[in-house]
């Protein structure tokens, strides 16, 4: 939405969603959004954060355009509406979150990012900004490699139609849902990076997935960083702070993946929980759970069956976020000609091995705004490209063969088997042996994907089909993720490997880019990171 | 946990009609509606469609009618259901809003009326900060609009609305609520047109059914209306029967400490205003007939009634304060 | 079986003395037979009716701090029989016992009365009234009338159900306090639709036209379960289903009859009272037909 506020300043825009976009799964980030806008903050600190969150694989060059259009692109969203939390003299306040050396991030309560895609949302009801809801797009189109637009069908009538475009942006979020247990939506199916794969677009560093350290055992609901930024303590069975041990001087509040792994550790120890270890908020005080954390209690009470202003909640790490996607250069533009990318669909790289926690929302409204500018500028100046004859005809025969009841596997146990693998292999730490094996039962399941069946045979709002089509695009990351897993040689940031234990920046200072070969398995090729100013140097917190 | 789910079936292309279909379920002690539902489609019937996506009662896609009442199913828990003593849970779709196919609904009504209160700040041109700064907002000025920024639009209170059942000129409680946020946004400036347009959008129309106090994410909107009107009437804007009515019963107490009903029929509607009255004058006649129409002139003041007056004149005496 | 006496303020509200005086005549009657004794709040204003909220809260809590005063001096908790005056008195009551400072706000003002509140009175609905702290076994002890045969619509309504957090009585979405007396005094309750949905009355003056669809549709609902009889806790949700009945269906081409009685009129008839007494002839819809089995000829 970002990017259309954008650019629909410039060119005739429209957002398509296979939701309504306030149905987007941004809303469910809470904690909140980093931005250098204390007086005693700078924005190279928040830079040097960043790189060094991102175990230094992110491109320097990106992270530097994160961090200093971050105070402005805060001051631009509150000017829209949004209504940040405030100091008692009425500027933004910001709480501390993992990984940063300030208390930088700025917040709603717990609800930042659903107040943001609010504030979003209100702005394309402003500008009338057209947008094609509940539209499911099934084939970006992209001939000679240049991107024509998109196909896809209309889910309440269930009509094929083509969508031409002088520019098209992906912005459809991460895949986690080819795990089990994932905080992400339902919806979060990696959408867009799989059109993009399949059309021909390279995937970049998909390898890394991070793991939140605290979402709820029962259905993997996100407990927000913010509480432990309020000051809340991670505890194992001996009611011991454990971090202490692991991240010394930053405790609670290191990076992602350190204290995912450090769970991940100290449940393997037995010092578990019932497989989890606590996330403990009582020493807050239920005024200031009330006011600054009142969802998170909520969702404790609700699908756990804890008021965390009496008890601790047990949380275990969860997979949260893609910090591989479509690779795009600074403007969101991908190897593809009119074809762009933003947001968690997209790899820079900003996060490199392992993002930081408020930079989330930060990179959709940073690279949002400019590949939506970008894109807008490249649309005024070219002419609209001819949209090739039978891609609709093709979707829409596609669409009948996964309903003429010809095929034998079931989309729910194809899935379900899926995330168990992606699961056991593919989880915080990774070996060789339990990868090779994992990978081969994703290329099988992708084997016994091209047999699925639908029963639903209606064409009006088929929810069936359109599950069907979204574990389609999560076999193929899938594979993507678990070849790139299997192939990188070393332990960084979110992926972290028994056989592999220690960073290697001789031989894996690089980004992993993925291509769709002819016969449909990725192909790997390498990009140089981008390094300008600080030198890569041991990650410790 | 074994239960039986009633489930409102509507395929448009082979039914003619809507019809249940009952389905047998042995679920974990925690499951949900949704759960039981994503079962059901999952391992029984994957035509049975719903809307979803979080699961945890943030994205306001989920909510359907359950035994009567609208709920956000990814928070009903089954159990609960259960412990009503029903055999069946009987699920339907959304109130008011056309079916589209099982328990997917238009919800075009519901977004136009969100577009109808203007729900996007408008700050005064000339009162903009800089580019590298924020408007000043004191965390007291946040209060008023706090609740209505849980609003997760799941058009919950739309669909229990006992107004927008009837009524499909009515904004209903979300939009209000949204308008509520903008209203009482030290930023926007457009305070009194809003509250103007809201007299046509509704805010009136409330009749206090309080089925939106009931409202998963704690929005409450009746208390957004509630505080509306009295922002509307202090703003003046009462050229219009609902803040006439709310006045006009103010003072009727005022004069005797108990309302007089006859009396406040003409004076909500102006003694003068013959072709409001006119049409309503036999119902009067007949009401009087049976004795419900107490004449105004037996009206007698509540004992004690000098306090009463005293309490009123506390009131006024602060307002010319204000003033 | 040795009971407690039980003695409230009685707080009738306004619609008891003006447009429903059986209301007030059967609750009195009623109170009688079971023993309840009843101390008349002559003095007590309206509750406002949540009108006087949305213009000014603060008087209408001041105006409401007076009443519990009032009763608070007598000693008593305060029994009211409208759903609305329960939904303001205990909103009011609520706020005054929560929140020390406002309590000494409005203290401030009734200070001039001789009067200051200090938030201990509950107030109750007289179907709390008689389903918890009279009991339901009392209650069908007392009937020499029973209501053998009638299927009784309970009409809950709104104000005494929601908010939850206010009123705290039962669980909105599955209330059982009404349907149970139905069956103390041996009737049969429906289950119907429309039992906890809105009758629209608030907005009688404002905009006729939607509050008396609302009307037609909670009579219907009830129609189509086949209930003899509504019966409401609530004057404003009797003008809105008997007194308007025929305006309203008229209005909406909506035939039939529904009687709909008060809660006290159907409890007096199940302990006896005559007719008369419960001046049922005061209903715009006739019940005669509905109670021919009930009322001895």
């Amino acid at each position: 939405m970002r990017a259309g506020v954008e650019a629909c300043r410039l060119a005739d825009t429209a957002i398509i969603s296979k939701v309504h976009p306030m149905r987007s799964h941004s809303g469910a980030a809470q904690g909140g959004i980093n931005a250098a806008v204390s007086k005693d903050d700078s924005w190279e600190n928040h830079w040097f954060d960043t790189v060094k969150g991102s175990d230094y694989l992110g491109d320097q060059d990106a992270c530097q355009v994160l961090t200093k259009e971050a105070p402005e692109v805060i001051y631009e969203l509150e000017h829209m509406g949004a209504l940040f939390s405030r100091t008692a003299d009425g500027r933004i306040a910001t709480r501390p979150f993992g990984g940063a050396g300030f208390p930088r991030t700025c917040f709603v309560a717990d609800i930042t990012g659903h107040v943001l895609l609010q504030t979003l949302y209100e702005q394309l009801v402003k500008h009338d900004v057209k947008v094609y809801e509940e539209f499911f797009v099934t084939d970006l189109v992209i001939v000679d490699n240049i991107c024509r637009g998109v196909v896809g069908f209309d889910l309440t009538s269930g009509e094929f139609a083509g969508i031409g475009a002088k520019a098209v942006i992906i912005a459809t979020g991460g895949a986690g849902r080819v795990f089990y247990k994932s905080t992400n939506a339902l919806i979060s199916t990696g959408d867009g990076m799989a059109l993009a794969y399949r059309a021909g677009a390279p995937l970049e560093d998909m390898e890394f997935v991070q793991f939140h350290p605290t979402t709820l055992a029962s259905n993997g609901v996100l407990i927000t960083e913010g509480a432990r930024g309020e000051g809340a303590y991670l505890l194992n069975a001996a009611g011991e702070r454990f971090m202490s041990r692991y991240a010394p001087n930053k405790l609670e509040l290191a990076s992602r993946d350190v204290v995912a792994r450090a769970e991940a550790d100290e449940i393997a120890a037995g010092r578990g929980v019932n497989g989890c270890v606590l996330l403990d908020l009582r020493h807050l005080g239920e005024a200031r759970i009330n006011e600054r954390l009142p969802q998170i209690r909520e969702l404790a009470i609700d699908f756990a069956g804890i008021d965390p202003v009496h008890a601790p909640i047990p949380t275990k790490p969860g997979a949260h976020y893609t910090m591989g996607g479509v690779r795009c250069d600074l403007d969101g533009l991908t190897p593809v000609q009119g074809l762009y990318a933003a947001g968690e669909a997209a790899c820079v790289s900003v996060h490199g091995a392992n993002r930081l926690g408020g930079n989330s929302l930060l990179e959709t409204v940073v690279f949002g705004r400019r590949a939506g500018r970008a894109a807008g500028a490249w649309a005024r100046n070219v002419s609209m490209p001819a949209f090739p004859n039978g891609y609709v005809r093709r979707a829409e025969a596609q669409r009948e063969r996964m309903l003429d009841g010809s095929g034998t596997e079931r989309v729910s146990v194809l899935r379900n088997e899926m995330q168990e693998v992606m699961n056991s292999a593919f989880q915080i730490y990774r070996t060789e042996k339990d990868m090779a094996a994992g990978l081969k039962k994703i290329q099988a399941l992708r084997q016994r994907y091209t047999r699925v069946r639908v029963d639903d045979k209606s064409r009006i709002f088929n929810t069936a089909l359109q599950e069907a089509y979204e574990l389609g695009f999560m076999l193929d990351l899938a594979e993507v993720i678990g070849t790139g897993a299997l192939n990188r040689k070393e332990s960084r940031g979110g992926h972290a490997r028994r056989d592999y234990p220690t960073r290697d920046d001789s031989n894996w200072l690089k980004h992993s880019l993925y291509y769709m070969s002819a016969d449909g398995h990725p192909r790997i090729e390498y990009a140089p990171v981008t390094i300008t100013k600080f030198q890569p140097a041991e990650r410790t917190y | 946990m074994k239960s039986v789910l009633s489930v409102q079936r509507f395929i448009p292309e082979i039914d003619e009609a809507p019809h249940f279909e009952s389905y047998e379920l042995d679920l974990p002690d925690e499951a949900t509606i949704l759960d039981g539902l994503t079962y059901i489609k999952e391992n029984i019937d994957d035509s049975l469609t719903f809307r979803r996506s979080c699961r945890s009662a943030i994205c306001g896609s989920c909510s359907m009618v359950v035994n009567g009442y609208s709920k956000l199913t990814c928070k009903s828990p089954i159990a609960v259901e259960l412990r009503r003593g029903r055999d069946e849970i009987v699920i339907t779709p959304m109130r008011t809003m056309r079916v589209i196919k099982d328990l997917v609904v238009d919800m075009a009504p519901y977004w136009q009326h969100f577009r109808d209160v203007e729900p996007y700040l408008q700050p005064d041109p000339n009162k903009v900060p800089g580019k590298m700064e924020e408007y000043v907002v004191l965390p007291e000025q946040l209060a008023p609009s706090r609740r209505d920024l849980n609003c997760i639009q799941c058009a919950v209170c739309y669909s229990d609305c006992g107004v927008t059942e009837v009524s499909a000129e009515f904004a209903g409680p979300p939009a209000l609520a949204k308008a509520h946020r903008f209203v009482t946004d030290p930023r926007d400036s457009k305070r009194r047109q809003r509250l103007e347009k809201l007299v046509d959008l509704g805010l009136w129309d409330c009749a206090h059914a309080y089925n939106c106090m009931e409202c998963p994410k704690h929005v409450n909107p009746a208390d957004a209306i509630a505080d509306l009107r009295r922002m509307s009437i202090a703003e003046g804007i009462t050229d219009n029967l609902g803040a006439r009515h709310s006045q006009a019963f103010t003072e009727n107490v005022e004069r005797s400490g108990r309302l007089n009903e006859s009396a406040l029929v003409p004076e909500t509607l102006g003694y003068t205003n013959i072709s409001a009255l006119l049409p309503i004058a036999p119902q009067g006649a007949m009401m009087a007939l049976k004795g419900k129409m107490p004449l105004p002139i037996f009206h007698r003041k509540v004992d004690n009634y000098d306090e009463v007056k005293k309490i009123y004149a506390a009131f006024a005496k602060t307002s010319e304060d204000k003033e | 079986m040795e009971y407690k006496p039980l003695r409230y303020a009685y707080f009738t509200g306004c619609v008891a003395k003006g447009t429903c005086p059986e209301l007030h005549r059967s609750t009195v009657e009623l109170c009688k037979v079971l023993g309840i004794e009843l101390w008349e709040m002559t003095g007590a204003t309206c509750c406002g009716a949540g009108v006087i909220h949305d213009e000014n809260p603060e008087l209408q809590i001041a105006l409401n701090a007076r009443t519990f005063a009032m009763a608070e001096g007598q000693g008593m908790d305060i029994v009211n029989i409208c759903s609305t005056c329960q939904q303001n008195l205990g909103q009011d009551a609520k706020a005054l016992r929560d929140h020390p400072e406002l309590r000494a706000r409005i203290n401030d003002i009734l200070k001039d009365s001789g009067l200051q509140y200090t938030g201990n009175v509950t107030v109750k609905n007289l179907l709390w009234v008689l389903v918890s702290d009279y009991g339901l076994d009392r209650l069908a002890a007392k009937v020499t009338n029973p209501l053998t045969g009638l299927k009784v619509a309970s009409y809950y309504g709104c104000q005494l159900l929601r908010p939850v957090d206010e009123t705290g009585y039962e669980d909105p979405d599955n209330p059982t306090s009404f349907d149970n007396l139905v069956r103390a005094l041996g009737g049969t309750p429906v289950d119907y639709a429309g039992k906890t949905r809105c009758c629209g009355f608030h907005i009688l003056s404002v905009n006729e036209n939607t509050s008396t669809r609302m009307a037609v549709k909670r009579l219907q609902e009830a129609e189509e379960a086949e209930a003899d009889i509504m019966v409401t806790p609530c004057p404003l949700c009797h003008v809105s289903l008997d007194a308007y009945q025929p305006r309203a269906r008229k209005l909406h081409d909506a035939p039939g009859k529904m009687p709909v009685v008060h809660l006290s009129q159907l409890v007096g008839l199940a302990c006896g009272i005559d007719p008369g007494s419960l001046e049922l002839s005061r209903l715009m819809v006739s019940p005669k037909k509905a109670l021919a089995a009930v009322v001895p000829a």
